[in-house]
C-alpha cells in the first residue's frame, strides 16, 4: 500500500478531492440561488420550479463529474512535489473553467425561462394611431405557424 | 389583442418577401395578410382613408386599432414569439427616434430594396 502512494497517485487523489468539492459547492450555490429565479419564472408554481431546479442541478453534476473523470490522467509522470503542484494546478484550473462555463450557461437558462414568462404577458409596445369603428367581413386565412398562447 | 391584419404593398417584391418570412415564424397572435390596394381591403375596412394608404405598411388589430409605417413593423414583431422582446427594445424611448427613421427609410426605399432582392 505504502509503495503505491507515489507522487502521481497523491496528485490524483488531491485532484479528485479538490474538483469534487468545488463541483459540489458550485452546484449547491446554483441550486440555492437559482430557486427564486425559477419561482418567478413559473409564476409561483413552487413544485414545478423545484423540480426544474433539481433536474438542472443533476445535469450540472453529471457534466462536471464526467469532465473531472475524463480529465484525471496526467500528461506526464510526476516525480517531485513541484511537479505535483504544477500538474494539479493545470488540472484543477481546467475544471474551474468548465465549472465557470457551466455556471454561466445555467444562469443563461434561468434568465431565458424568466424572460419568456414576462414576454407572454407583455402589453403591445406601440399604441394605435387611430381606431376603426366598423370592420366588415371575417378573418378567414389559416395560420399554420400559430402556436397557442401558453398563458 | 388576438389577431393582426397586415395590409402590405403587394407590388413590391421586398414586401412580399417580408410577408413570406412572417408566415413562417412562430406566433403569439394570428396573422392575416391582405394587399393594400384591393377590393377586399376597401370592403373590409371602409373607414381606412385612401389618403393614408400611400403604400406604407398598415396593420389593423382585432379591436380596430390601426398602426402605420414604423409602428406597424413593431407591432408585427410583437406578434412573433421569437421577436417580442426585440419589439420592446425597439420601442424604448431612447432608441425610438432612430428606429423610426430607419424604418421610415425602409418604407421609402422599398422599391430599391425590391430591385436588389430580384437581382440576387
Amino acid at each position: 500500500m505504502e509503495a503505491n502512494m507515489n507522487p502521481t497517485v497523491v496528485t490524483y487523489l488531491a485532484y479528485l478531492l479538490l474538483s469534487v468539492a468545488l463541483t459540489i459547492w458550485v452546484a449547491r450555490t446554483l441550486f440555492r440561488n437559482g430557486q427564486p429565479f425559477l419561482d418567478d419564472a413559473f409564476g409561483g408554481e413552487e413544485r414545478l420550479a423545484r423540480s426544474v431546479n433539481h433536474l438542472l442541478v443533476v445535469g450540472f453534476y453529471l457534466i462536471n463529474f464526467g469532465y473531472i473523470t475524463l480529465n484525471l490522467k496526467l500528461r506526464k509522470e510526476v516525480l517531485t512535489a513541484q511537479e505535483a503542484i504544477e500538474a494539479l494546478s493545470i488540472q484543477v484550473g481546467l475544471v474551474l473553467l468548465v465549472l465557470g462555463g457551466m455556471h454561466f450557461f445555467n444562469l443563461f437558462i434561468f434568465s431565458r425561462i424568466r424572460k419568456r414568462k414576462h414576454e407572454v404577458a407583455m402589453p403591445p409596445p406601440v399604441s394605435p394611431s387611430e381606431r376603426l369603428m366598423n370592420m366588415k367581413g371575417d378573418y378567414c386565412e389559416p395560420n399554420e405557424g400559430t402556436v397557442p398562447d401558453p398563458a | 389583442m388576438k389577431r393582426l391584419t397586415i395590409l402590405h404593398d403587394d407590388r413590391c417584391a421586398f414586401c412580399r418577401r417580408c410577408v413570406e418570412w412572417l408566415r413562417g415564424q412562430p406566433k403569439y397572435l394570428d396573422f392575416e395578410f391582405l394587399p393594400l390596394e384591393s377590393e377586399l381591403t376597401r370592403e373590409r375596412f371602409p373607414e381606412l382613408r385612401r389618403s393614408i394608404l400611400g403604400g406604407e405598411l398598415t396593420v389593423i388589430d382585432d379591436e380596430g386599432g390601426v398602426y402605420y409605417g414604423n409602428d406597424a413593423y413593431i407591432i408585427c414583431l410583437y406578434g412573433l414569439r421569437e421577436y417580442r422582446a426585440i419589439s420592446a427594445r425597439l420601442s424604448h424611448p431612447a432608441v425610438r427616434p432612430f428606429v423610426r427613421r430607419a424604418l421610415n427609410s425602409v418604407t421609402q426605399h422599398r422599391h430599391t430594396l425590391s430591385e436588389l432582392f430580384e437581382r440576387v
